[in-house]
């Protein structure tokens, strides 16, 4: 076959693959527009049920019927959009019980341990609409699963699956997360903060890596568990900087006369960030005795101190903003750029900078 | 004659030779670039994490804007940037000895303050004037310096940046308001990122309204619409399909993340760079290599970004020229990569592409055709020959810019009218017809100038955008 032969049958190819993708386009394009139309349909046909079970007038079984006329993803994100609702736990149990016996649901557990990803994304996307305490072992593997969106959700699912030891898990495996995965658990440990709180106290006394430990403090911030006060206070001390600066941020949420004290010996720190931790925590305690200090830290030699130690100043009030006023003549130059860049702020802009 | 006509011959077999190398590597990148698309679609309509992305645990951003002589428009792409959707970010906007009244622009719409310089100088940069902070918007820093250029700005940016992450914009590009939300999931994701580059979009016959795209059009003037297509092919295939190879060069200037730590480890931009994203993109690449750094530097597609093309012949001209000019340049400064194991798939695949596909790819087609012409008129090839080789080089054109309008179509759907949809598909016929040759002409204009030893960028004409206080 000569060469011209063969750049004729590629023309004649391309040709071909041209008209077929110009086909392929529009047929797309009108199919788009007709199951989307049919996609509307059927969640609006939800919609009436979804409203009456929610106001006690009808039965979530008329709820699940509608949504298996949906299609497989659809139904799939519609249960979990239900989830993310803010109504009474009784009621995501209920549907997930009406859901469980439904094809699509169970060929969705089905794909816990396939090989797809995405298969297992699914599995667990669906233990969090459907799963139960019976469901632990099928929900365990996917908490560790080696894709981090697979864990995401499995995470998700920790709050219906309601189970001590896969709670337990979670803490322990916190600080190798993800930040997704981490954000994750978060707020589903929020929920279920009473079989977060013995794992979590136990971590943060253990003697764990520095890494670790600030993980741990991060999600105790976030948990701010009164019966954790202690511990993170006594991490304050911690050889770490890196655990000292989180300990002090975590104090920001336990308001506590030892919080302020224990926050105050850190402006003496000999590590900067750990410093500036502390002056921001005392701004948002709005720990009206650090303000001699805080006025200090305004002449520190890190440009972060002075900045957090400013903002503070300026969260405490009047008194506080009349120290920044007096620092605006201070013979120290940091302290007065610094006084003079905070003086100029709103309210509103303090507040947001503050917690940035 | 004889010597003559088998020169000719093998003249035409080594650009076919060529032809075919350069066309199977697009089609490898056309074919990676499905497994990334279909990964990035089983995350990006997810709600969980939708969810985790309305959280204020993402990291902070600042975004870096450098301005020269935008009075007109300074002050609602500055709002712009203030109110993307992302709960921690700042705003450093840095007025780069602008002639216009930019400066007094920003003074009267933000109510700025002089503040303090309060940050270290690490990078290099042309003299501070001052340092300002808005009263009513805490979001926003602006610096006043002399001109130093376009990375001169973007240094001094680097250095008054209070986050870890930054994002350089021009102050021209729209950014669409859940792009940052979008460009942060590969850290929620656990990946060790040192660059995120996001998609560049053409905002020409769009419709803006208060620095947001409300609605995409495809330009009906044939320059901007070819540009239309062309960037859909370079951002949703072209760049997807490097992922997979992990040889990204590069992060677009008017839209891409970085993480700030490793921009100051490399002492930021380079000032006489007229490309500085691309001279970027690859000294990271070399530092993370030199330091056994695992950080990667994915392109993701879904954050958009929006840019004005050039509208005329002349301002194409002077851009594409500029970018060839910045490729040559780099590709020159770092040929020692070229072939090196050492730079892994940046030494081995993704530099020599660039050198031998992108940099001499006009130099082979006009020496193509050239070749042909003068094998034509001396006999030695085959007129049917030539006409279904042509055809074949078109056709191949047109089947890799369709393909990334099917990707368009299947994934991001963004012009929503049936018209622009056709409007696509001529554009992409037609591109092979004019625009193309067009281009080489100006790339190897770049060459030129380069023997020449011109530099610097050239003036950019502006439409502006359509619509109510663009």
């Amino acid at each position: 076959m000569s060469l011209l032969v063969v750049l004729g049958v590629i023309a004649a190819v391309q040709a071909l693959f041209v008209v077929l993708l110009m086909i392929f386009i529009f047929l797309r394009r009108e199919r788009l527009l007709r199951s989307g139309e049919r996609l509307r349909g059927a969640r609006l046909k939800v919609n009436d049920p979804l409203r009456e079970w929610l106001i006690g007038t009808g039965t979530v079984r008329r709820v699940a019927d509608a949504l298996r006329d949906m299609p497989f993803d659809a139904a799939l994100a519609f249960g979990a959009e239900l989830h993310d609702m803010r109504v009474a736990r009784s009621l995501h149990a209920s549907f997930g019980a009406a859901l469980r016996p439904d094809p699509w649901v169970e060929w969705a557990l089905s794909g816990s341990s396939s090989w797809r990803w995405w298969r297992r994304l699914d599995a667990a996307r669906a233990l969090g609409i459907v799963g139960t305490l019976a469901d632990a072992d099928r929900l365990r593997p996917l908490l560790a699963d080696s894709h981090a969106a697979v864990r995401l959700a499995a995470a998700q699912a920790l709050v219906a699956v309601d189970d001590p030891d896969l709670v337990a898990l979670a803490v322990s495996q916190y600080p190798k997360e993800a930040l997704a995965v981490r954000l994750f658990l978060t707020s589903t440990l929020k929920v279920a903060w009473r079989l977060a709180e013995g794992p979590l106290s136990a971590s943060l006394e253990s003697h764990e890596s520095p890494d670790d430990l600030a993980a741990w403090l991060s999600l105790a911030e976030s948990l701010a568990l009164p019966s954790l006060r202690c511990t993170i206070t006594d991490l304050v001390t911690h050889p770490s900087p890196e655990v000292r600066a989180r300990a002090a941020r975590a104090l920001r949420r336990y308001p506590h006369a030892d919080s302020v004290k224990a926050l105050m010996r850190l402006l003496d720190d000999p590590q900067d960030f750990v410093r500036a931790a502390a002056a921001q925590a005392l701004g948002v305690l709005r720990a009206e005795a650090a303000q001699p200090l805080l006025e200090r830290g305004l002449t520190d030699r890190a440009w972060w101190v002075r900045f957090r130690s400013a903002l503070a100043l300026a969260l405490l009030g009047e008194s506080g903003r009349a120290a920044l006023r007096r620092s605006r003549q201070s013979p120290d130059r940091f302290a007065r750029e610094m006084a003079e860049m905070t003086s100029g702020l709103s309210d509103g802009a303090v507040l947001e900078l503050a917690d940035a | 004659m004889h010597t003559l006509s088998q020169a000719l011959v093998g003249l035409d077999w080594a650009i076919l030779f060529y032809f075919i190398l350069l066309n199977s590597f697009y089609a490898l990148l056309l074919l990676l670039s499905f497994p990334e698309l279909w990964t990035h679609f089983q995350l990006a309509d997810d709600k969980y994490l939708a969810r985790v992305l309305s959280t204020d645990s993402l990291p902070p951003i600042s975004v870096l804007v450098p301005a020269f002589n935008e009075e007109v428009s300074i002050a609602s792409s500055v709002l712009s940037f203030l109110t993307l959707e992302y709960p921690r970010h700042e705003v450093v906007l840095v007025n780069d000895g602008s002639t216009d009244r930019t400066m007094e622009a920003l003074v009267r719409h933000f109510d700025l303050y002089e503040a303090p310089p309060a940050f270290p100088r690490i990078i290099p940069c042309a003299n501070i004037r001052a340092v300002y902070r808005s009263r009513t918007h805490s979001k926003l820093l602006v610096i006043d310096k002399e001109n130093g250029g376009k990375a001169d700005a973007l240094n001094a940016a680097i250095n008054a940046a209070r986050f870890p992450y930054v994002i350089s914009c021009d102050a021209d590009t729209l950014i669409e308001p859940d792009a940052l939300l979008r460009l942060a999931r590969p850290f929620l994701l656990g990946r060790d990122i040192a660059a995120i580059g996001g998609t560049i979009r053409v905002v020409n016959a769009c419709t803006v309204e208060f620095g947001r795209v409300v609605e995409a059009r495809v330009d009906k003037r044939w320059l901007a619409g070819c540009q239309t297509v062309e960037y859909l092919r370079a951002f949703l295939f072209g760049r997807l399909g490097w992922n997979r190879i992990g040889g990204n060069l590069i992060i677009s200037g008017a839209f891409g993340l970085f993480a700030r730590q490793y921009l100051l480890a490399i002492g930021g931009y380079q000032t006489g760079n007229v490309t500085e994203d691309m001279d970027l993109a690859v000294r990271l690449h070399i530092y993370l290599r030199e330091h056994k750094i695992k950080a990667v530097m994915p392109f993701i597609p879904d954050p958009v970004a929006w840019t004005e093309v050039p509208a005329s012949l002349t301002t194409l001209h002077r851009q594409r020229e500029r970018w060839h000019r910045g490729l040559i340049g780099t590709v020159w400064e770092r040929r020692g990569m070229l072939f090196n194991p050492r730079y892994g798939a940046v030494g081995m695949v993704a530099l020599p592409f660039f050198a031998f596909g992108e940099m001499l790819a006009p130099i082979v087609e006009v020496v193509g055709y050239l070749g042909l012409i003068l094998g034509l008129f001396f006999g030695v090839v085959d007129r049917s020959f030539a006409l279904v080789f042509l055809a074949v080089a078109i056709g191949y054109g047109i089947l890799l810019s369709l393909w990334a309008i099917v990707l368009e179509e299947v994934t991001f759907r963004r012009y929503n009218v049936r018209s622009d949809l056709w409007r696509l598909l001529f554009y992409a016929v037609i591109e092979g017809f004019g625009y193309r040759q067009l281009t080489v002409y100006y790339r190897l204009h770049a060459f030129w100038k380069v023997f020449r030893g011109e530099r610097g960028w050239g003036a950019m004409h502006r439409e502006g955008f359509s619509g109510p206080a663009a």
